[in-house]
């Protein structure tokens, strides 16, 4: 924790300041708590309705998780098909970026509709959005593998498959990492979105009913809950890909060092 | 393939390779029929101007390209020459996620022979290369001599008779350069494996062959075969030598002024 203080100062310091300008300008000017409450009102409110928050953002994180989940797996399986298939290549590519033109916030309510008010009409959100950033990252990850790298397996006789484990998928998952990050923060605007449209829980759902009864403070709680959700999200994940890119982070790790020598 | 007055078995052959690269619609031809027999157990080197055609040349050799006309023998007689070479492409091609260790046993992996006799043998050949203790690093992390030696280690361990090193020492300075070739020379004496070398450097051609094929500008045809018969270990500095990289310069000179 006192690494990460140290590493973001400055981040810290500006977002302070921030915080201090909004405290001071909202006891100013007067403004109403129902219209801009203060951060530390947002921050007590925070804690004493901790179990209703967290009771709102479990849902929202299964939502999340499902989405991504299915958005991934969905992902990994249409890059193969792509990278293997050319003729699949064109048939499916310019219809998976066709696809992204259509704003999944529009089609959310007809979601709802088909899949109903509970956890997977949310999920399918998340889902529909995290899918095309996995595909772009892995598509790209599995043709960065050099010719002569190829040339080299296919000199000892490797068969596709020996070619597709030892080489294609560990050089394609630093990139199919950067694909999950994309994914899992737009996920989380995906399933609030979801929410906000027709949901019995979520934090989206919470934003929505407490605006409704002017409880703007709770709906700053609920943005707050939902930013630590999704930076609680992005730092396991990215735990995650440090362990299996060990090699990467190593050698990064190496690198800073031999620099500030 | 080894009938006739040959007494030492050829181990590989290249029999009247022709190649076209079709470029915008035309057929542009890369390699004439080009013939060379190499002994078992010799080195055999290619050189040529840049351009020439050396390296589409060695992936035909090495079974990764189809000659449009021509064959490859092996000493089995026709065949696919893999199984029987090793091929060491231009830049390293070492895996940025495997140790040293792992990459060097990257063949016993694909061939599924067994890992601890593949890791036990590397080992040796690190200490031999002067890589002892750098088993567990990353590629990134080792020199651009460390890589290049990694993945000549690599072409050693593929347990392959002919080896295919298609400018091994060419990414590297002088200096590394000359001590990498004494090594090789003595890693090649001792293992007794057949070499086929890709080239540019006169020098390196002639401190280390039995034989050196010398191909005209593209289309390449073999210009003029020399056998060089210095006792090794060669001096850069002595007389014949200079002499032979002398003559062999002034082909190539000429070839390049040709295309």
């Amino acid at each position: 924790m006192l690494k990460l203080l140290k590493e973001y100062t400055g981040a810290f310091l500006l977002l302070a300041l921030f915080l201090l300008l909004w405290e001071v300008g909202v006891r100013l000017f007067n403004v109403p708590f129902y219209i801009l409450p203060t951060p530390s009102r947002i921050l007590l409110v925070f804690f004493s309705n901790l179990p209703l928050l967290s009771s709102h953002g479990s849902m929202t994180i299964l939502e999340v998780a499902m989405g991504m989940l299915i958005g991934g797996a969905g992902g990994i399986v249409l890059a193969l098909i792509i990278f293997y298939s050319p003729s699949l290549e064109r048939a499916v590519y310019p219809l998976i970026i066709a696809s992204q033109m259509i704003p999944i916030f529009a089609i959310a309510p007809l979601l709802v509709v088909w899949f109903g008010y509970g956890l997977w009409s949310k999920a399918t959100v998340a889902a529909l959005i995290v899918f095309f950033p996995i595909v772009v990252n892995a598509v790209d990850g599995l043709r960065s593998v050099s010719g002569e790298t190829i040339d080299l397996l296919r000199s000892l006789h490797a068969s596709e498959w020996q070619i597709f484990r030892v080489v294609r998928l560990p050089a394609s998952l630093p990139s199919f990492f950067s694909g999950l990050k994309i994914g899992i923060t737009l996920s989380v605007v995906g399933a609030t979105i979801g929410e906000w449209i027709g949901a019995k829980k979520g934090l989206g759902y919470l934003m929505i009913q407490s605006n409704a009864l002017l409880r703007i403070d709770l709906v700053f709680a609920s943005i707050l809950t939902l930013s630590l959700l999704g930076l609680f999200l992005f730092g396991a994940l990215r735990i995650i890909e440090q362990h299996v890119l060990r090699w990467r982070t190593r050698v990064e790790v190496n690198k800073t060092l031999r620099v500030k020598q | 393939m080894a009938r006739g007055i040959s007494v030492i078995p050829i181990a590989i052959a290249a029999e009247a390779i022709s190649k076209f690269f079709p470029v915008t619609g035309e057929r542009i031809p890369v390699l004439d029929r080009v013939s060379i027999d190499i002994r078992s157990g010799s080195w055999a080197t290619i050189i040529g101007p840049s351009g020439c055609g050396k390296t589409t040349f060695l992936k035909i050799m090495a079974g990764l390209l189809q000659p449009d006309s021509g064959r490859i023998l092996a000493d089995v007689g026709e065949r696919d020459p893999r199984g029987l070479i090793a091929y060491m492409p231009q830049s390293d091609t070492l895996l940025p996620w495997r140790t040293a260790l792992d990459n060097a046993t990257l063949a016993s992996e694909i061939d599924g022979r067994p890992r601890e006799e593949a890791r036990a043998k590397a080992k040796r050949l690190f200490a031999r290369f002067g890589l002892a203790g750098f088993e567990a690093l990353y590629p990134a992390e080792l020199s651009g001599g460390m890589r290049q030696r990694l993945a000549l280690i690599r072409t050693f361990l593929a347990h392959r008779e002919v080896l295919l090193l298609d400018e091994p020492l060419g990414s590297l300075d002088a200096l590394t350069r000359a001590t990498l070739q004494d090594w090789l020379l003595s890693v090649w004496e001792e293992l007794g494996k057949t070499i086929l070398l890709v080239t540019h450097d006169v020098e390196e051609a002639i401190l280390l062959s039995d034989r050196i094929h010398l191909l005209s500008a593209r289309p390449a045809h073999v210009r003029k075969e020399f056998t060089v018969e210095f006792p090794r270990p060669r001096s850069r500095t002595a007389e014949p030598l200079v002499k032979l990289k002398g003559e062999i310069l002034d082909l190539i000179h000429a070839e390049a002024f040709n295309a």
